[in-house]
């Protein structure tokens, strides 16, 4: 057991105000030590909070889908014990990504540029939707979100969202999926209907998410229906749109 | 979660008056509010209303309410259920769930397909039937937003409010910046003057130099910002912004003896003024810092 530690706000500003050194000190270094001549100031605060020490096994690009479902959880079984405050914390993440796991952050999503640190190592795209972006404070919510207690195998939801993570993506930037019964339902929805039909188009899980937002919650309150509910409405409009031969 | 100006096919009552479709009739969102070390505590909830035919939807089991927390930042959202007129008496938010702007809201929702008609709509809408799906809503509060303020000096050694850092793209002998963000006051040199400052900041008697020439100007531009926003919000308003200002708020009580708010900086001279005293008066310091250096030297000029 260790604490965990946040990058200092005065770290976070330095890296934020010079973005492209920061982003090509890392694309030069496969290891770390570079950190400590770069930053003159603490870079890590300790908090009073202790996690289990742990490890991620190196996955290019997640290629490997069983590899990368494995480090899913590991996070998750690690981490799930935080306060929430912390684990939607910018300055957490970073703290993971370039202290504990370095090599793994470096490799896990290739740097084509400022934009790859500043949308996935950093919240660049905003509090709510950084959380989605964050190369691994993605995968914690990937499970967080999807996890299904009541489940022989809890973790079948979040296997099948692994292995395609656009069947999430969309629906994770909506604001009703902050609400887990939602997400579960929807996901089950989706789900059958894939395996129904044999086929799946990412456009089909952006039109659901979209569907869900503007059509039922445009006049209806999202968050009284139940999962069966929402699970066969979903279901009965994924069937809909995959018949449609105009989406791809 | 919260409806703002979204229309609606049918007739909704909305606790603000100018989006409800009822005539004469008020919907009325109430709780008080409580707090301990860790949770928010909202009492007495209810969604009041003096519409006779919302409440006997209500006694007839085909409506229900819910009160519903979001905090879009922590990825939260949860729903309780409440009554309509008769009030429940405690939710509890643990507040370790929350991060800044939480909202609480509460609608009432249809629990079956159903018709609804009644003379309590607004003229346009009076005599017609309309059918409302189930889950449909028919009554909204878009409640209020809250903040929650995490003091997170309790969990740190304590730390400076300011932020001294380079910006390598800055050209050398440019002047330096002050930005003020949500956590603490940048101070944003080009890369020679920050190396030069790394290495005078380390003898004891150039900080306060460092302190005179940069972080009382930096603090007074930091304090202009709170006195134009205590035009419109208080201080935990501010701070919920800001958090660099629960900072000067203690450092000023301590200081001062009194309260941190409008009237404390109520003219331009206070705050150059304050910012000195809470950065411990440093041209005082460091003038007699100078002074002891040149009388080290003997190179006094006296004559």
């Amino acid at each position: 057991m260790s604490n965990i530690k946040f990058v200092s706000d005065t770290t976070m500003s330095h890296i934020k105000n010079n973005l492209k050194t920061f982003t090509q000190r890392i694309v030069d270094n496969d290891d770390n030590s570079w950190l400590k001549d770069e930053f003159k100031e603490p870079i890590f605060e300790e908090k009073r909070y202790s996690i289990n020490d742990f490890d991620l096994k190196i996955n290019p690009d997640s290629k490997d889908k069983d590899l990368d479902f494995e480090n899913h959880i590991k996070l998750y079984e690690n981490l799930k014990d935080l306060p929430r405050f912390v684990l939607c914390d910018e300055r957490f993440w970073l703290w993971l990504e370039l202290d504990k796991f370095y090599l793994y952050s470096k490799k896990v999503m290739t740097i084509n540029g400022i934009s790859t640190i500043k949308d996935h190592w950093l919240f660049g795209q905003g509090g709510r939707r950084g959380i989605f972006f964050g190369i691994l404070s993605r995968c914690f919510f990937r499970v967080e979100c999807t996890i299904d207690e009541n489940a022989e195998d809890k973790y079948w939801l979040t296997r099948w969202v692994v292995s395609s993570p656009e069947r999430f993506r969309n629906l994770s930037w909506r604001a009703f999926s902050s609400e887990r019964h939602l997400v579960r339902g929807v996901l089950k929805g989706e789900k059958r209907a894939v395996e129904k039909v044999g086929k799946e188009t990412t456009e089909a899980y952006t039109e659901i998410a979209k569907f869900i937002s503007f059509d039922l919650g445009g006049t209806t309150l999202l968050d009284a229906y139940s999962e069966a509910d929402i699970e066969k409405i979903v279901y009965d409009k994924m069937l809909e749109i995959l018949a449609d031969e105009t989406i791809r | 979660m919260q409806i703002k100006n979204r229309l609606f096919p049918y007739p909704i009552l909305n606790e603000e008056q100018h989006k409800s479709t009822y005539y004469n009739k008020l919907l009325q969102f109430e709780y008080t509010e409580d707090d301990d070390d860790d949770y928010y505590i909202l009492r007495d909830i209810q969604l009041d209303t003096n519409s006779v035919y919302l409440k006997k939807l209500f006694a007839d089991g085909l409506v229900k309410a819910l009160c519903i927390v979001e905090c879009s930042r922590s990825v939260y959202r949860k729903s309780f259920e409440i009554g309509i007129v008769t009030p429940i008496p405690e939710i509890k938010i643990a507040k370790n769930d929350l991060i800044d702007k939480f909202v609480v809201s509460a609608f009432a929702y249809a629990t079956a397909n159903i018709e609804i008609k009644s003379d309590e709509f607004d003229e346009d809408y009076k005599g017609i039937t309309f059918s409302i799906d189930k889950y449909g809503i028919l009554a909204a509060s878009d409640g209020y937003s809250n903040y929650s303020q995490r003091d997170e000096r309790k969990d740190n050694v304590s730390s400076s409010i300011f932020s001294i850092i380079p910006n390598k793209d800055q050209a050398a002998e440019s002047a330096y910046k002050v930005n003020l963000s949500d956590r603490k006051i940048e101070i944003i040199l080009n890369e020679e003057d920050f190396d030069n400052y790394e290495k005078i900041y380390r003898f004891e008697s150039y900080k306060e130099i460092f302190f005179s020439m940069i972080l009382v100007h930096a603090l007074e531009i930091a304090l202009m910002k709170v006195k134009q926003k205590f035009d419109s919000e208080d201080v935990d308003d501010i701070a919920s912004e800001y958090k660099w200002v629960l900072s000067i708020k203690d450092a000023y009580e301590n200081l001062e003896g009194k309260d941190f708010d409008k009237d404390s900086l109520s003219d331009e001279s206070s705050i150059c003024v304050i910012a000195q005293k809470l950065l411990g008066n440093p041209l005082n310091k460091s003038l007699k810092n100078l002074l002891s250096s040149v009388n080290k030297t003997g190179d006094t000029n006296d004559e």
